[in-house]
């Protein structure tokens, strides 16, 4: 029936395509693969087309061939990148051929990949295709590489999480402080931030911690923990320095009892850091305010501080926590908490500023208040 | 000697069956509904290998058109494993239901009407004891009745085919 059509409307690629499709069923693997790459000739951009001979090409174990349909397939349509990654891995279990034969230079299908990677625990594979992204100069939104960050913070892998953003930072400089925030230059990929090497003193390890940029919710920068009752956003009116801040606006309907912003730090085991932030109130009703709290972000029980509260009015006020890594603590969680209040008259109302928030490694000689692995509240 | 050289032989032999090893296709998907294969959407027009897992959810179906001529169809709400012997495309049911109208594929655990109203199945049913000794059964087969899953007692068994 097909050979009847392609000799009725040889410009047709379709009828080409099926023609080839049944060839193949009928065992005629020549003349399918001369029919399939008609229909190519005839519509050689058509995901549809590639991705049909790409599976020909592929049960006929020309992998390279079926590859390179694959690439035409999702440069052609998107969607189908999660199909076109995992037939490919399933048919190849070879990472770098499918980088190199398989996904074009283009940042969307690159994070469509990594995406891929990260969603299937391929995790050596994931941080190979992101040193691709860097060295390639790709041109991407800081929010693409959020995945992939998370993937990194989840499998605690911490000197390529530090590496990835720096390189996110060197190609975003809207993305302030936090482990470059005294660099001019770029890491090179996979290497820790220089700021988290030995000896490296002066920078400060929070990202964003003036509030000047944008709120990224990812990565390495601040996220905000949606709660009833609670609205959370950046203040130009009231700032400590610069010319904003965060500011926090509870509503009175809610007794909260959860971090309301917090963001990842990378750090050093074993080493003495100052954490220093600016708060004020105003009207922040209850016996409970807001205040900041540190702890290792694996197991709070080898490393949590707290800060103490703001309620009330207040002008700026400073809050200062000392205190040393554990010998296996690499990652921290910097957290704006407010503790529910156990008064009749708990749910809380007012409006609570941070600024200025500061986390630097210090000389152990310098650090007083030291506190390793228990609780330490800061005096007021 | 020669057992030496035999032993060289066998390693060399088997070290090249290792690096050849490929995916043996069985099929390509002629048509899918609510699909998926290890957690990625099927599509129509994938290539099935011997061992792909294939997930069809509520209201879902998926019809493979198999090597040597013929369809499976696996209905909603269905797991089932495919794998090429040297004789015929098994497909191993999980759960669910399939169905198939070509001669080379033998369906093991999901029959080809619907399992709830099947009669006839069987139960493999094989048994461990961990360290901790806490006792997993793994079902391998298909049953003929939930009440012959019920006498059978895994902690006793390791290996049983009821027929």
């Amino acid at each position: 029936m097909y050979e009847k059509a392609v000799q009725l409307t040889p410009h047709n690629a379709n009828y080409w395509a099926r023609l080839g499709q049944a060839y193949e069923w009928a065992g005629r693997l020549e003349d399918a693969q001369n029919a399939h790459e008609q229909a190519m000739f005839l519509s050689p951009s058509s995901p549809t087309l590639n991705w049909t001979i790409g599976n020909f090409y592929l049960r006929e174990g020309k992998t390279k061939l079926a590859l390179h349909a694959f690439q035409r397939t999702v440069l052609g349509d998107p969607e189908m990148g999660g199909p076109a990654f995992d037939l490919a891995w399933r048919a190849t279990g070879d990472g770098e051929l499918i980088a190199r034969e398989m996904i074009p230079a283009d940042a969307d299908i690159y994070f469509e990949y990594l995406n891929y990677l990260v969603g299937t625990e391929r995790q050596d594979e994931a941080e190979k295709v992101w040193d691709r992204v860097v060295e390639l100069g790709l041109h991407f939104e800081p929010t693409q590489a959020f995945p992939y960050l998370d993937a990194l913070i989840q499998h605690r892998r911490i000197d390529p999480l530090t590496a990835a953003w720096s390189a996110l930072r060197k190609k975003n400089p809207s993305i302030s402080g936090g482990l470059h925030a005294s660099l001019g230059g770029f890491s090179v990929p996979v290497e820790p931030a220089p700021e988290m090497r030995e000896g490296a003193l002066d920078a400060n390890l929070v990202t964003n911690g003036d509030f000047e940029s944008e709120i990224l919710n990812g990565g390495l920068d601040w996220r905000i923990n949606p709660a009833p009752g609670v609205i959370i956003g950046m203040d130009n009116s009231i700032f400590r320095d610069g010319t904003h801040s965060l500011q926090i606006r509870f509503e009175g309907t809610q007794n909260l009892s959860d971090a309301l912003v917090f963001q990842y730090v990378p750090v050093r085991p074993n080493t003495s850091y100052r954490f220093a932030a600016f708060m004020r109130a105003q009207g922040i009703t209850t016996d409970s305010g807001p205040r900041f709290q540190i702890r290792d972000a694996d197991d709070p029980a080898k490393l949590f501080l707290q800060s103490g509260d703001v309620v009330g009015d207040s002008t700026w006020v400073r809050r200062q926590l000392d205190f040393i890594s554990g010998p296996s603590t690499r990652l921290l969680e910097i957290r704006v908490v407010r503790l529910a209040s156990s008064k009749f008259d708990n749910r809380i109302a007012g409006t609570a500023w941070a600024d200025q928030v500061e986390m630097k490694a210090i000389e152990s000689a310098a650090a007083t208040n030291l506190a390793r692995g228990e609780v330490h509240t800061a005096a007021r | 000697m020669y057992t030496r050289r035999w032993a060289v032989i066998t390693l060399v032999v088997l070290l090249s069956a290792a690096v050849d090893a490929k995916p043996v296709p069985i099929g390509t998907v002629s048509s899918c509904k609510a699909a998926t294969i290890h957690g990625t959407n099927l599509v129509p027009g994938t290539t099935i290998f011997s061992g792909d897992t294939i997930h069809v959810g509520a209201q879902g179906s998926v019809w493979i058109a198999v090597e040597g001529g013929g369809q499976v169809q696996v209905s909603e709400n269905s797991t089932v494993v495919l794998t090429k012997s040297p004789d015929s495309i098994r497909v191993t049911g999980d759960r669910g239901q399939a169905q198939t109208n070509s001669k080379g594929v033998v369906i093991n655990s999901v029959s080809l009407g619907d399992i709830r109203s099947q009669v006839a199945p069987k139960w493999i049913w094989t048994s461990t004891r961990t360290r901790t000794g806490i006792r997993t059964g793994i079902r391998t087969g298909i049953a003929k009745s939930a009440r012959i899953q019920e006498e059978l007692d895994p902690a006793e068994t390791t290996s049983i085919n009821r027929d």
